[in-house]
């Protein structure tokens, strides 16, 4: 009992982390028809900014950038995480720009070519010396080791069950984001638009809407979430992998996963397939064998797609005759 | 069943001898290209290595395999425009198949998994046929992958086969665990320690080396040759058009799941064999992420470069994407930078790839010689159809979507030979009918009968085959095909080739294609089309585009024929030819037609009698003297007078 209430707890944690990544994904998908391959590389750089971040601030307070003594300001932590979303928005427009503009009217399969292209490239970027370079670094531990006891789930369990304070961060930041956005899509003007231009981009335009400015605003929200997966990611397991290295691809097909079982296209339905598929994978690595925890996610997708074809919220789509 | 006399067949031009001699070319199997491969191979063996080192030989062994595996996976995304992003799960699969063979059947055999023998020796022998073997294992896996297109379209099938890869990749680096037992009772069974040929995620290691140029390129050769031919058979015909529309080739009698699903199986069957290729060369380790999708991805990055569906094409991308880091490798740092940018230029600047859907030598062919053909009178067919029955009966037929009823108790009587039209205001429910009557949609209830034979739960296909043809109100060409393939691929309907004898031509095969051309130019005479057979039925103007595909759908054989609004968007004066054409249709060919069309003038000329719907509910039938003065439909057309 005690292993099941960690094991949820871990899956909670994994699956607000998948959610975010998911988010950008099924946004881009549900207005440019499009699966954004490059997308799992602005989470690599949303890590790996925080860290030359964190290397350039620490100091700043006497504190040693690889292995602080004490942890710094709570704040700063914060004003990292603000910065490299802004920076990653700033990555994922020019990447719209730059690339996926030119194609807006190319046959599907040329905008996925390009966007392994837009993936090939950050990653080899990323690796150059005087950017991030192709050695593993560990980031600094930015929030202090606390760990609480759950009341409720410890009583149940019968020996205390702990959660770290960084697993209470991912869990509440990704929350407020997930509000934020779900306010910004359904209550305001603009995320009327988007969805407008998701619907039919071109009737969208007709009624006055600008695609195109939607169209980069999509991307730079979608890039600032994952840059802030990538900051809490590198948070929590500190271990930051060179930006190439297949680790990172596999997160963001996770993530991809996590927004196609949702239903792609749905921003609610990311959101559930982050912490779907975070479930089948903490729990079939905990009961079944921790081996196959890939396995159990893609079997999951496969299942699903076979059952509801186009994911748990999604909807059909009809061809008229 | 039609009258070919052998002075003018059209592809009598393609009947030269087969190449060099053998017992197979005496039998008229076409094994000349197949022939030229292996002399080719051979000549790479010898000549190659003594002119370049062996780096360069290296290069030019794994362009070979890319080569295979961009080819074959162009089956899939090229031809049937299915797309799929798990290719190198079946290389993978292939290749860890092939590896145990030739490893364990080493040990059993010569009780020792180093290579045995020289060239052309038992050695690789056993290796050749493991390659085979392998690519067997991967088919079924592509059976298994290709299955989902039943229910999975575009993008989600896509994702189905990056799982698949995904899935094999986890499931490979286990591999370890089962077979280090094997070996650990292997050893101690003949007390000799060998190092496992499974290394989990190390790879597949200590496997014999036998790939050499020879075989990479008579593998090769053979890929490409069956991959060329099958292009240009009646399968690959059926591919092309489910590619650039499904329910027009549905329509045609095309069974699209199926050759979706060979697509797979051939295209994962071929790269198997470059999997076995792949594990047995000297310098290249299998490992699980082989399986994974960021090899598959540059097996579609050589496709789409190469141009979708160009086989010289792909096979010219494979060669650069092997070739060109090799070139930037002073530049290691940038190479993939340079490789990314290229990719994102060529795709902004170059869409529809190198050489988009050309080979390299239709540059230098000219364009193929028209047959001069005299336009054949056919005999009217099947006219002796018993004149009282009815050949369709549509009894009581109604489908609902949600709350709408979109038909309600629909009955027709359509006799042999008939014309009849179908009228209604928009929205009536004359499209969904003819949707029913082709199998798109299920009835909710109601029977159709074609000759006393029901129709109802048939698939679109089966109901094409059965004898019903359609035409669409938005017109659904196979664009990209040319005019000549748009007609074949529904005339090609009731005859049938096997794959064997497609890779083969036998002349069996070669005889069957040469009726299907001969029938698909009798008809396209029909409105003079012959002389723009060979262009993209794209490029054609919208009433020959109309024209075009009414001839598709007669080109089925069918005994009744269904139109759309053929009128749609003609002139006055096309829609006077339209009226005769439409009688001479009928009379030449022995159908029956049912014609909608908003044309009152062409519908009460042509129609012997008229049905009409309005709101799904048929509400006048007669002659048209009796339709034009029926105050239901003036009601239905003009609006009632609210007095």
């Amino acid at each position: 009992m005690a292993d099941f209430a960690e094991t949820l707890v871990a899956a909670i944690v994994i699956g607000s982390l998948y959610a975010l990544i998911a988010l950008g994904y099924t946004m881009v998908y549900g207005i440019l028809k499009i699966i954004n391959f490059a997308h799992s590389d602005v989470v690599v750089w949303g890590a790996w900014i925080s860290y030359v971040l964190a290397q350039r601030l620490l100091p700043a307070f006497g504190l040693d950038p690889h292995h602080p003594q004490t942890p710094p300001p709570l704040w700063m932590g914060a004003v990292i995480l603000v910065v490299a979303m802004l920076a990653c928005g700033l990555l994922g427009l020019t990447i719209e720009r730059l690339a996926y503009r030119p194609l807006r009217h190319a046959p599907r399969l040329n905008v996925l070519i390009t966007a392994i292209g837009v993936s090939l490239l950050l990653q080899n970027v990323g690796q150059l010396k005087f950017v991030f370079g192709a050695i593993p670094e560990r980031m600094p531990a930015l929030l202090p080791a606390w760990t609480f006891t759950l009341p409720i789930l410890g009583q149940a369990a019968g020996r205390p069950v702990t959660i770290d304070l960084i697993d209470l961060v991912i869990c509440g930041t990704a929350a407020g984001l997930l509000v934020a956005l779900e306010w910004l899509v359904f209550h305001t003007k603009l995320g009327t638009a988007m969805r407008a231009v998701s619907f039919d981009s071109e009737t969208a335009s007709l009624l006055g809407i600008n695609v195109d400015r939607v169209i980069s605003f999509t991307f730079v929200l979608g890039s600032m979430l994952a840059a802030a997966a990538g900051f809490l990611h590198a948070m929590k397991y500190q271990g930051l992998n060179q930006p190439a290295h297949e680790t990172w691809v596999l997160l963001g097909l996770k993530g991809f996963v996590a927004a196609v079982v949702g239903g792609i296209g749905n921003v609610r339905g990311a959101v559930l397939g982050g912490f779907a598929i975070a479930f089948v994978e903490q729990f079939g690595a905990h009961y079944a064998s921790p081996h196959f925890r890939d396995v159990y996610v893609f079997g999951l997708l496969i299942g699903i797609l076979l059952v509801r074809p186009t994911g748990l919220l999604g909807t059909p789509a009809v061809e008229k005759v | 069943m039609l009258p070919t006399s052998a002075g003018n067949q059209p592809a009598a031009a393609g009947r030269r001898p087969a190449g060099a001699g053998g017992t197979l070319s005496s039998l008229g199997v076409s094994v000349g290209p197949l022939v030229a491969a292996i002399v080719l191979a051979v000549v790479l063996q010898f000549g190659v290595p003594r002119i370049v080192g062996p780096y360069w030989v290296r290069i030019i062994l794994e362009a070979g395999i890319a080569m295979m595996l961009a080819v074959s996976l162009n089956i899939v995304n090229g031809l049937t425009g299915q797309f799929s992003i798990g290719h190198a799960g079946f290389m993978a699969l292939g290749g860890y198949t092939a590896g145990m063979i030739t490893y364990y059947g080493s040990l059993w055999l010569w009780h020792s998994p180093a290579r045995h023998g020289g060239f052309l020796a038992s050695g690789e022998w056993m290796f050749a046929a493991a390659c085979v073997a392998g690519g067997l294992v991967a088919s079924v896996a592509g059976y298994v992958v290709g299955l989902p297109s039943l229910r999975l379209r575009g993008d989600y099938l896509a994702i189905v086969t990056l799982g698949f890869g995904e899935i094999l990749r986890t499931l490979l680096q286990q591999t370890n665990k089962v077979l280090g037992s094997w070996e650990e009772v292997r050893t101690a069974s003949i007390g000799q320690l060998v190092p496992p040929p499974v290394g989990g995620a190390v790879g597949f290691s200590g496997l014999p080396k036998y790939t050499s140029l020879f075989w990479v390129y008579a593998f090769l050769g053979m890929t490409a040759v069956a991959a060329y031919r099958l292009k240009r058979s009646s399968t690959g015909r059926a591919m092309m058009a489910l590619r650039e529309d499904e329910i027009a080739a549905q329509s045609v009698g095309v069974n699209v799941t199926r050759q979706k699903v060979r697509a797979f199986v051939l295209s994962a069957l071929f790269a198997g064999m470059a999997g076995g290729l792949f594990a047995h060369e000297f310098g290249l380790i299998l490992t699980p992420s082989d399986a994974g999708f960021q090899r598959s991805f540059e097996y579609v990055i050589m496709t789409v470069l190469g141009g979708r569906g160009s086989i010289s094409g792909v096979m010219l991308a494979a060669t650069l994407v092997t070739a060109l880091p090799e070139f930037l490798r002073d530049f290691e740092q940038y190479r993939l930078i340079v490789f990314a940018v290229l990719l994102i230029v060529m795709m902004i600047v170059r869409p529809q790839g190198l050489l988009g859907v050309r080979e390299i030598w239709d540059f230098w062919k000219r364009q193929p010689r028209l047959p001069d053909l005299a336009p054949q009178p056919q005999s009217s067919r099947r006219s002796a159809s018993r004149p009282d029955s009815a050949l369709l009966e549509v009894d009581r037929l109604s489908l609902a979507f949600g709350g709408l009823q979109a038909v309600q108790d629909f009955s027709l009587r359509l006799p042999a030979g008939a014309l009849y039209g179908l009228i209604g205001p928009n929205g009536a429910g004359k499209t969904t009918v003819f949707n029913l009557l082709t199998g798109i949609y299920a009835p909710d209830g109601g029977k159709i009968r074609l000759d006393a034979q029901s129709l109802v739960g048939l698939r679109p296909y089966q109901i094409a085959a059965k004898g019903i043809a359609r035409t669409f109100q938005n017109v659904r060409l196979h664009a990209q095909l040319s005019v000549l393939d748009n007609v074949q691929v529904a005339a090609q309907l009731h005859t049938s080739q096997s794959l064997v004898s497609t890779f083969l031509r036998t002349p069996g095969c070669r005889r069957t294609e040469e009726q299907t051309v001969q029938k698909a130019f009798d008809l396209l005479a029909f409105f003079q089309l012959q002389q723009r057979a060979f262009e993209p039925s794209g490029s054609l103007s919208y009433g020959h585009q109309r024209h075009l595909e009414i001839l598709r759908a007669l080109a089925t054989g069918p005994r009744v024929l269904l139109l759309d609004e053929p009128a749609a968007g003609l002139n006055l004066g096309e829609k006077r030819d339209l009226a005769h054409s439409l009688r001479e249709l009928r009379d030449r060919f022995g159908v029956s037609i049912l014609l909608i069309d908003h044309d009152m003038g062409l519908v009460m000329d042509v129609c012997e009698r008229i049905v009409v719907l309005d709101h799904g509910v048929t509400i006048a039938e007669g002659p048209p003297d009796a339709i034009r003065n029926d105050p239901h439909v003036i009601a239905a057309y003009l609006g009632e007078e609210t007095d």
